[in-house]
């Protein structure tokens, strides 16, 4: 077994032992469990299948960036759909991670996609990760500002609310007051 | 023109003026005692809220800092609400003397303008920082030719409008620094507004929140509302003939 047979093996096998431990003792949420078993079992088919290391390509920079960047996709696709699940994140936001993370796998995992991208780009895989990476950086911070913009203008528009309701409230409050002043009888009934 | 009680409300803009407030109160009551007067605390951290309890006017308290566009688009809902014709807005650091205030009536009784602004520049004679006056001057020549009319004061606040300008600013007003956008705004949706020479003074006590970054961040960001403010289109049902004939 090559150097990256034994990483790929031994990888795969604490992954798949953690994740199926969890998934029996439920300490951690079932879906993170499923997709580390998922994960681990990958790797550790991986290390003892050379083929599967010969089939994305031979050993090098380019082929480990691929196996990073396939495990950052996992990770990050893991976290999203486990915020949407414990409800910390809205569907309509997830969206978007889900698809960038779903993109990077793909393009890491299959190499006629990443050649694909590279005869389109002109670009090493590296580089098309790093761009990728930046445009989807910048597009979520652009995103981020315009929400952020958004929830500032409802924000300010409740206080907006808030303000002359409670105005309206102590004006209703001392007409009410001054209604029973005046409604109060000054002499005692006989 | 004689202003009920009724008719016309004095707006106050107040964050952090807990030393001024008291002052102002009096000098206003005593030169326009039927007047009603609201003031607008924007989230102060002071004791300014306090204070304005104090003085028995009615008053607004915005529980998060808006900035004085937010303020006084509060304000304006308000007068709208309570049926008021006019809004007179005067600074609560005192800088607009309210004596001042029957200029800027007098103007409005001539029936011709929805928002008349009082101007420090207009008579001459007004010495400020020259930093800030060369701010002023550059502004004014900037929105002179945004709105096609002479500005010399285009970030006073001593302001007067009447219901049909209170409508608009009610539904849309600027935010964080609005008077020279607020002027664009009028200017683009054909509102007529007049600018009537007026003293101001020195604030009494406390400090201008527009110092240091705050001033290069106002002209940064007055100047970039402006120019995007050209590219947008009369809000038509906002427009001054429309609101006409519904108010």
């Amino acid at each position: 077994m090559t150097a990256p047979q034994w990483a790929s093996a031994l990888f795969g096998a604490v992954f798949a032992l953690w994740g199926l431990a969890a998934f029996i003792r439920l300490r951690t949420s079932r879906l993170r469990a499923v997709m580390a078993l998922i994960v681990g079992a990958f790797l550790l088919y991986a290390g003892f299948r050379p083929a599967i290391i010969e089939w994305m390509g031979p050993d090098s920079d380019a082929l480990r960036l691929r196996w990073i960047v396939a495990l950052l996709s996992v990770a990050t696709l893991t976290a999203t759909l486990e915020a949407i699940r414990v409800s910390r994140m809205r569907e309509r936001n997830a969206l978007f991670w889900i698809a960038v993370s779903l993109g990077l796998l793909a393009g890491s995992l299959f190499p006629p996609l990443a050649a694909g991208a590279r005869r389109l780009t002109g670009m090493s895989f590296e580089a098309i990760v790093v761009a990728g990476l930046t445009a989807f950086v910048f597009f979520l911070l652009f995103r981020l500002c315009i929400e952020i913009s958004d929830l500032r203008a409802k924000l300010a528009e409740l206080t907006r609310a808030l303000a002359l309701a409670e105005e309206k409230l102590r004006r209703l409050s001392a007409a009410k007051t001054d209604g029973q002043r005046s409604a109060r009888p000054s002499d005692p009934p006989a | 023109m004689v202003l009920r009680g009724s008719s016309a409300v004095i707006l106050i803009p107040v964050r952090n003026e807990e030393a001024n407030i008291a002052d102002l109160h009096q000098e206003i009551r005593a030169r326009h005692p039927n007047l009603e007067i609201c003031w607008i605390d924007d989230g102060s951290t002071d004791d300014s809220l306090r204070e304005i309890r104090r003085t028995g006017d009615r008053y607004l308290s915005l529980p998060c800092n808006l900035g004085v566009g937010g303020a006084m688009q509060t304000g304006f809902r308000y007068a709208l609400e309570q049926g008021f014709d006019y809004a007179l807005r005067l600074d609560g650091d005192g800088q607009h003397p309210p004596a001042e205030c029957a200029r800027l009536i007098e103007r409005m009784a001539a029936g011709d303008v929805d928002v008349v602004i009082g101007s420090r520049f207009l008579a001459g004679g007004y010495e400020g920082a020259w930093h800030r006056s060369l701010g002023i001057r550059i502004l004014s020549w900037f929105l002179s030719r945004i709105c096609r009319r002479k500005i010399t004061d285009p970030t006073s606040g001593f302001q007067m409008a009447n219901r049909a300008a209170m409508t608009l600013f009610a539904a849309q007003y600027p935010t964080d620094y609005p008077e020279p956008e607020a002027l664009a705004l009028l200017s683009r949706q054909g509102y007529r507004f007049a600018e009537v020479a007026t003293a101001f003074r020195a604030r009494r006590r406390g400090r201008s929140s527009l110092q240091g970054r705050a001033a290069l961040y106002f002209a940064f960001q007055v100047f970039l509302a402006l120019f995007v403010d050209r590219l947008r289109d009369v809000n038509p049902r906002l427009a001054r003939h429309r609101l006409e004939g519904r108010i």
